[in-house]
């Protein structure tokens, strides 16, 4: 999840730049952006600004998708060893307040149920859920998932408002690689870079442009792990009946609480303690 | 006289063996000698040029054992159990072993050196930090520094001292026959001291040991203190740059507020900047997680490389990978281990695992609260129970102490562990609440995250 949540900076940060270089001169190769801290020189290639803008925004005015992602993330071991874990993830989703997603991974089955008044997550296998109340909206359920409980829904910027956000963050510099070959076809392969993550991204030369192929690398952590995922199964006309939002507990489900996190104190997180969860709440 | 061939080129030792092997012969001829006999014989070969070919040693056989060979001469070949060299790369454990390991005590030199250790000149540590104890003079130190400022008993010199009966079955060339050389050695060490014999070339090579370990540990404590300086440095430059991040948010945050015009734009902006806040919380607890292991790696990584257990060639090494379950019967122990005691009883501690002597061979036990070791298993989770980090793994938590060792203490409540350990037991409580019960831990499942996790409770 903390990963997505990389992404999630990454990818919004990619969006905001890209509306930004659409106001500067289309021939220039490298686009420095305005209103940025004088210390940080941002290059976005405007190729690759235009290219992340459109499939953002193409993305932006779906009101029902689904989505199938294959997701890899790399375990370092300290002698150095990789070791790669493989997530599957299918994602449904109906605006503004309805948000399904089917994951299988090495610990099973897990389910998030978004219904426009709850949230409820269940590790079928486990046989156990937990659910907390939620706010009326996908995107503000998101932000009270991940400020009560360090919740972060998986591929969560795929159904914001702003897919690609406002984020200004994070990324310096960005340069449009070329179509290159995946899966079967040819894609626009992009790479964005901040100080702590590369991020490639591949999307598909069509009218309404589509993710392909996302790979992020954590270029701060020990052995700079990487994250991908491929997207695939695209649908922009998925059954969405409400049904399908529902969580029901199976009659032999355990009901289990959250760990409520400690929230980070402002912009000055408390120091050396690490973070980990006080209490929990049912 | 073959095993004399075998003897290395130092004079010192040559001479040590000579009189061990002739003292033997002497003593199976049935012979009566005195000290004054013996000694009678000592000094015209103190001074024969020729005592190398007299024990039949080439000068390429003394080449290749080098220095170390002399070192660990009296020890373990001596006792009659020679490793056939090669297998058992490091030398400085030999080293360690030979010679004076009788005299040692794990607990007297662990009290010496909570009085007059040595420790380096630096900030710090996390580990002293997030702990909330005070930091004695703001260093680290590692554990090769403990075993130089007090000679503490090193693991092998333990394992010589382990009895017969304890020691595994004897194979070929490992480090467990190193282990049983060092044994015999010490016992014939006993023999020479016995008769009175050699103390001063004793003592010689003794402090040419000692100087060699000087040397070695004087290079890893220059490595370590550099290590330290650019994590430091690594550090510094992090919370610089997390200060510069928080301020440039800052900064971006009064700009975006004066132009903020429309709600949309205003809940979108909310959400980024809550966003960001996680993004540093999270960052900044990664990486205090990752200070504290790389404060606690350096001592753990001494003592892990200075026993081989990173060889590449070893079974079953691949830390974290797989375990054995408890209950789990094994004729022989692994290729590396630690001899460890809770109270009276014996067990053997290899990478996270505990092995209890058995009616034949070996048994795998759960960790046994009480247990002490060098270093917790690498690939241990850090999880934090009131600003406390432990070490957990399989089931297992594993404290820092203030004698510079990982102990073994029950599951502190309230810990939130990311997995079960093997062999969990499913329990039902009166309230139809589902536990998980290990070892005498029950633990709750909950969302931590959005994962599923477990908190240990105390019903």
């Amino acid at each position: 999840m903390t990963r997505l949540t990389a992404l999630a900076a990454v990818l919004a940060a990619m969006a905001a730049l890209a509306q930004e270089s659409e106001t500067t001169p289309a021939e220039s190769a490298a686009v420095e952006t305005a209103s940025e801290p004088p210390t940080v020189e941002r290059r976005i290639d405007e190729t690759a600004a235009r290219y992340m803008r459109a499939a953002c925004e193409h993305l932006k005015t779906q009101q029902a998708f689904s989505v199938h992602a294959e997701g890899t993330l790399e375990e370092i071991f300290r002698s150095g060893r990789r070791v790669q874990h493989s997530r599957g993830i299918t994602l449904t989703f109906r605006r503004p307040d309805r948000l399904r997603a089917d994951i299988e991974f090495d610990k099973g089955r897990r389910e998030f149920y978004y219904d426009g008044k709850s949230v409820a997550i269940t590790d079928v296998d486990a046989k156990v859920y937990g659910r907390f109340d939620a706010p009326p909206t996908t995107e503000a359920m998101l932000d009270d998932a991940m400020a009560r409980f360090g919740v972060e829904m998986p591929l969560a910027d795929l159904v914001s408002e702003e897919p690609c956000g406002a984020l200004e963050s994070a990324v310096e510099r960005g340069w449009y690689l070329g179509k290159h070959y995946f899966a079967g076809g040819y894609y626009h392969h992009m790479l964005f870079s901040s100080p702590e993550v590369d991020l490639q991204v591949w999307v598909s030369d069509e009218e309404k442009p589509l993710f392909r192929k996302i790979v992020l690398t954590y270029k701060n952590e020990p052995g700079q792990p990487q994250y991908g995922v491929a997207l695939s199964d695209w649908d922009f006309a998925p059954a969405v009946d409400d049904s399908r939002f529902t969580f029901n507990p199976p009659a032999d489900a355990q009901q289990i609480g959250f760990v409520v996190a400690a929230a980070p104190a402002g912009d000055a997180p408390e120091e050396d303690a690490p973070a980990d969860a006080a209490a929990t709440q049912e | 006289m073959s095993a004399l061939i075998t003897f290395p080129a130092r004079r010192s030792d040559c001479l040590a063996a000579f009189r061990h092997w002739t003292t033997r012969a002497l003593l199976a001829a049935g012979l009566t000698f005195t000290l004054g006999v013996f000694t009678h014989f000592t000094p015209p070969l103190q001074g024969v040029p020729g005592i190398t070919a007299l024990v039949g040693i080439s000068d390429a056989a003394a080449a290749r054992r080098g220095g170390g060979g002399g070192a660990r001469a009296g020890g373990a070949r001596a006792g009659g159990a020679r490793p056939s060299g090669g297998s058992v790369s490091r030398s400085s454990g030999s080293m360690r072993s030979s010679g004076g390991g009788a005299q040692r005590s794990s607990g007297a030199s662990q009290r010496s050196f909570n009085s007059s250790g040595q420790r380096t000149a630096s900030r710090p540590s996390q580990r002293d930090v997030g702990a909330g104890r005070p930091t004695t003079g703001g260093g680290q130190v590692s554990q090769r520094d403990r075993q130089a400022g007090s000679g503490q008993v090193s693991q092998r010199d333990r394992a010589a001292q382990q009895p017969a009966r304890d020691r595994p079955a004897e194979g070929t060339a490992t480090r467990r026959d190193l282990a049983a050389g060092a044994a015999a050695g010490v016992a014939g060490g006993a023999v020479g001291g016995a008769l009175g014999e050699g103390r001063g070339e004793g003592m010689a090579s003794r402090e040419d040991r000692q100087a060699a370990v000087g040397d070695r540990q004087g290079d890893r404590q220059g490595e370590r203190t550099d290590r330290q300086g650019e994590r430091q440095d690594t550090r510094e430059e992090r919370a610089g740059e997390r200060t510069d991040r928080q301020g440039e948010r800052q900064d971006t945050r009064e700009d975006r507020q004066g132009e903020r015009t429309e709600r949309s734009e205003e809940r979108q902006q909310q959400r980024t900047e809550r966003r960001e806040d996680w993004q540093e919380f999270r960052s900044q607890s990664r990486e205090d997680r990752q200070d504290w292991i790389e404060d606690n790696w350096d001592e753990i990584e001494d003592i892990y490389d200075d026993d081989g257990w990173w060889d590449d060639d070893c079974d079953g090494c691949a830390w974290g990978l797989a375990g054995l379950a408890v209950g789990a019967a094994i004729a022989t122990l692994p290729y590396y281990y630690h001899p460890i005691y809770v109270g009276t009883y014996p067990y053997y501690y290899y990478g996270g695992v505990y092995y209890a002597p058995a009616a034949t061979g070996y048994v795998v036990v759960d960790a046994p609260v009480g247990a002490i070791v060098e270093a917790p298993p690498p690939e241990c989770h850090v999880v934090a129970v009131d600003a406390m980090p432990y070490c957990y793994y399989q089931g297992a938590f594993y404290l820092f102490d203030d004698s510079g060792k990982y102990s073994v203490v029950a599951a502190p409540a309230g810990a939130v562990v990311p997995y079960l350990p093997t062999g969990y037991a499913t329990q039902v409580s009166s309230t139809g609440a589902t536990y998980y019960k290990y070892n005498n831990t029950l633990y709750q499942p909950v969302y931590d995250g959005g994962e599923l996790a477990y908190k240990v409770v105390y019903l």
